[in-house]
């Protein structure tokens, strides 16, 4: 199928019902679950993860990327009207955002975040299906040994650019690699760590594992946060149109943070948070007026909204060309393509091409959504921001436990999502980079399919990842990614003595 | 001061991060211990090379404090090259970290934000005797046990009320949860055909 024919179909697919529908109904979801703080796009997006079950997957797949799109905009809401950021995409918004509503402009806070995220995605959504070529090239030049070194070189570059020590995030990412040798092994019939019982003979389901990680791990962090989060109140004041007026009298500034979004974005690991900070850094260092923000600049708001909705195109390019996710939100979104049988890769370009552009197309589609929603609903949308903690973590807590039997109809799935809800506290609470062992949890049987495929390959040597010039370039990278910062300081500290 | 120190002192003395990593430990020790007895060879390729990699992690980070210095930046250091929470992080946390890096002259009163932030998981905010994430934690699992025993269908009502009392919401706001989650719970049995309205243990035909 050629691209063009494939564009033709996406698009009749899209405005076809109810897919139309859909696209609203995952926009909707996902401005509620980025406005409510402690909820967000990746916990929305796994719990609803299994509802999308009797969903065609093209449709399962536009509803994720959709509350995808939607929480990065809803996220803004809460920033903007009590100075919490739904997401952590949305930290930067807070400097300019809240000090607005307190000058009596919410409203018009509100409507520069819907333009600049609407008008930003859009075009970082158009920029991929434009390099869409490009990709399908880069794409169809891997073989199963690059697959294999593609996968760790995500699970390195995760636990450099996350916080903390790589040690533990490299080990956080090989724990989960670890537990998804239970369950019958990919490529012979051995089964592995299953205790005899027939429940473990397919593993631990990798959804059960987004589910637990991100709703029950937060929910019980969460609780620790005392009270509600509402501060003073806002006053909804303030003119939507002068908002939109103020954002696209401004285009330079809202590619230039939009575009900046998208290629932070690309970068796995990075994500919406990393480029809300560089987009407002930057807005502030070229700013002749940089005394002013802080104190409730629209540019402010502007640069940071712009900017993390431009990340939504970067971070789809790693997830679906290699099956890497930058965040935590585009894990969830690779778990629902496995859980609908779509691969990452070469098939997502090729047979399935219709499917990636359908769910490119939605979000083009979404972003009017978004900016109509913020200009026409904005008045109504800060009633979310209201909402207690205490009323959120215990609907939280049943949809995740109804979410994960609901998966297979199997206890063992509530087991994981319990068990490794609290492990997962654990590991956030000790700075091991959860990402990370999501990310094993769910390359895990592509990486040894691709392992093992490639030591066939070899007749068992694993001379193959550093014998073809592709692979052997990602080898180099892990390994300047590992370890290049401490040469650096070491050579730098040497040079200073 | 806490309304709970006997808890206060529990946590205090137990090492959980100690704990979380002696579970990896020992669960990649027996991971590579099983492997032996595969009958395929090839099928223990891929076990042993993780479980090998988590032993390796773990008993460094166990060791920390005791490694050489160049070995011990590797381990214990922050390496950031680009710097960024995790997008698990919603909230206020995000925007303290980040702040961080903006303006650093304000590292000091984050700090000591943080550190109230690890005091205040240690507390209940409603005068309970257990800390709020220790409870929230210990109903979550428990919902689970009670549910797998006698149906999610209907202990799910129970725990949203237990929950709703224990944090002393408003009646009104506890029945609407109720009447929620159980509207929740019946549309999830329905919708995919999921029989939650029976347990393992008691009540297994189902109502």
């Amino acid at each position: 199928m050629s691209i063009v024919q494939a564009l033709m179909e996406a698009t009749s697919i899209v405005f076809s019902w109810p897919t139309i529908g859909w696209v609203v109904v995952g926009l909707f979801l996902g401005i509620i679950a980025g406005a409510l703080p402690g909820v967000g796009a990746a916990l929305g997006m796994a719990i609803v993860l299994p509802l999308t079950l009797p969903l065609q997957p093209v449709d399962a797949l536009i509803v994720l990327v959709g509350m995808y799109s939607g929480a990065m905009y809803g996220g803004s809401i809460s920033a903007i009207l009590v100075n919490v950021p739904g997401t952590g995409g949305s930290a930067a918004t807070t400097l300019d955002g809240y000090p607005m509503s307190k000058k009596g402009q919410a409203v018009e806070a509100l409507a520069i975040s819907a333009t600049a995220s609407a008008i930003a995605g859009f075009f970082s959504v158009a920029a991929l299906i434009l390099l869409s070529p490009v990709i399908i090239e880069l794409v169809l030049a891997f073989g199963s040994p690059e697959y294999f070194v593609m996968a760790i070189l995500g699970l390195a570059l995760i636990t450099v650019v996350v916080r903390g020590s790589i040690v533990k995030g490299l080990t956080a990412g090989a724990f989960g690699l670890m537990i998804t040798s239970i369950g019958i092994a990919p490529n012979s019939p051995e089964l592995r760590y299953t205790f005899d019982s027939l429940a473990l003979y397919d593993g631990i389901d990798f959804i059960a594992a987004l589910i637990g990680v991100f709703a029950i791990a937060e929910m019980i962090k969460l609780s620790a946060q005392k009270g509600g989060i509402a501060g003073e109140a806002i006053n909804m004041s303030g003119s939507a149109l002068s908002g939109v007026r103020t954002t696209l009298s401004h285009p330079i500034k809202l590619l230039k943070s939009g575009f900046m979004g998208m290629f932070i974005g690309a970068i796995p690991g990075a994500g919406a948070t990393v480029a809300n900070f560089f987009a407002y850094g930057e807005e502030v260092r070229s700013s002749k007026d940089s005394e002013s923000f802080g104190t409730g600049n629209p540019l402010g708001v502007l640069a940071t909204e712009a900017s993390n909705n431009g990340t939504i195109g970067g971070s789809l390019v790693p997830t679906i060309s290699f099956g890497i996710p930058g965040s935590g939100a585009t894990a969830v979104l690779l778990g629902g393509l496995l859980l609908h049988g779509l691969r990452p890769g070469p098939d997502m370009f090729e047979g399935e091409l219709a499917t990636t552009y359908a769910f490119l197309i939605a979000l083009l589609i979404g972003n009017i959504f978004i900016l109509l929603v913020g200009v026409f609903l904005v008045t109504r949308l800060g009633i979310l921001t209201k909402v207690e903690t205490n009323v959120i973590i215990p609907m939280v807590i049943v949809l995740a436990i109804l979410g994960g039997y609901t998966l297979d109809t199997n206890w063992i799935d509530v087991w994981t999502v319990l068990g490794l809800g609290v492990i997962g506290y654990f590991m956030v609470k000790y700075d091991y980079s959860i990402i990370a062992f999501l990310l094993g949890i769910i390359l895990g049987e592509i990486a040894e399919e691709n392992l093992m495929r490639s030591l066939q390959l070899s007749g068992g040597s694993y001379d193959i990842f550093v014998m073809r010039p592709l692979s052997l370039l990602l080898v180099i990278m892990i390994l300047v990614i590992l370890f290049g910062p401490f040469i650096k300081s070491k050579l730098k500290a040497s040079f200073n003595n | 001061m806490g309304t709970n120190p006997l808890f206060q002192k529990m946590a205090e003395r137990i090492d959980m991060e100690k704990a979380l990593l002696g579970l990896m430990l020992a669960s990649a020790l027996y991971m590579i211990w099983e492997s032996y007895n595969f009958e395929i060879a090839e099928a223990a390729t891929f076990p042993r090379l993780t479980a090998g990699f988590v032993v390796i992690g773990t008993v460094l980070l166990f060791f920390r404090p005791y490694l050489p210095e160049p070995l011990y930046t590797f381990v214990a250091e922050d390496s950031q090259i680009v710097g960024a929470e995790e997008e698990f992080e919603p909230g206020q946390e995000g925007v303290e970290v980040e702040e961080e890096k903006i303006k650093t002259a304000e590292e000091n009163e984050v700090e000591s934000e943080e550190e109230n932030e690890a005091n205040n998981e240690l507390e209940s905010s409603v005068g309970r005797p257990l800390p709020d994430p220790m409870f929230t934690a210990f109903s979550a699992v428990g919902y689970g046990i009670v549910g797998y025993a006698a149906g999610i269908l209907w202990i799910t009502p129970i725990f949203v009320a237990i929950y709703g009392i224990w944090y002393k919401l408003s009646s009104r706001v506890i029945i609407f949860l109720v009447l929620l989650s159980f509207a929740i719970a019946f549309g999830f049995m329905e919708a995919l055909n999921a029989p939650l309205d029976s347990g393992e243990i008691i009540n297994q035909g189902g109502i």
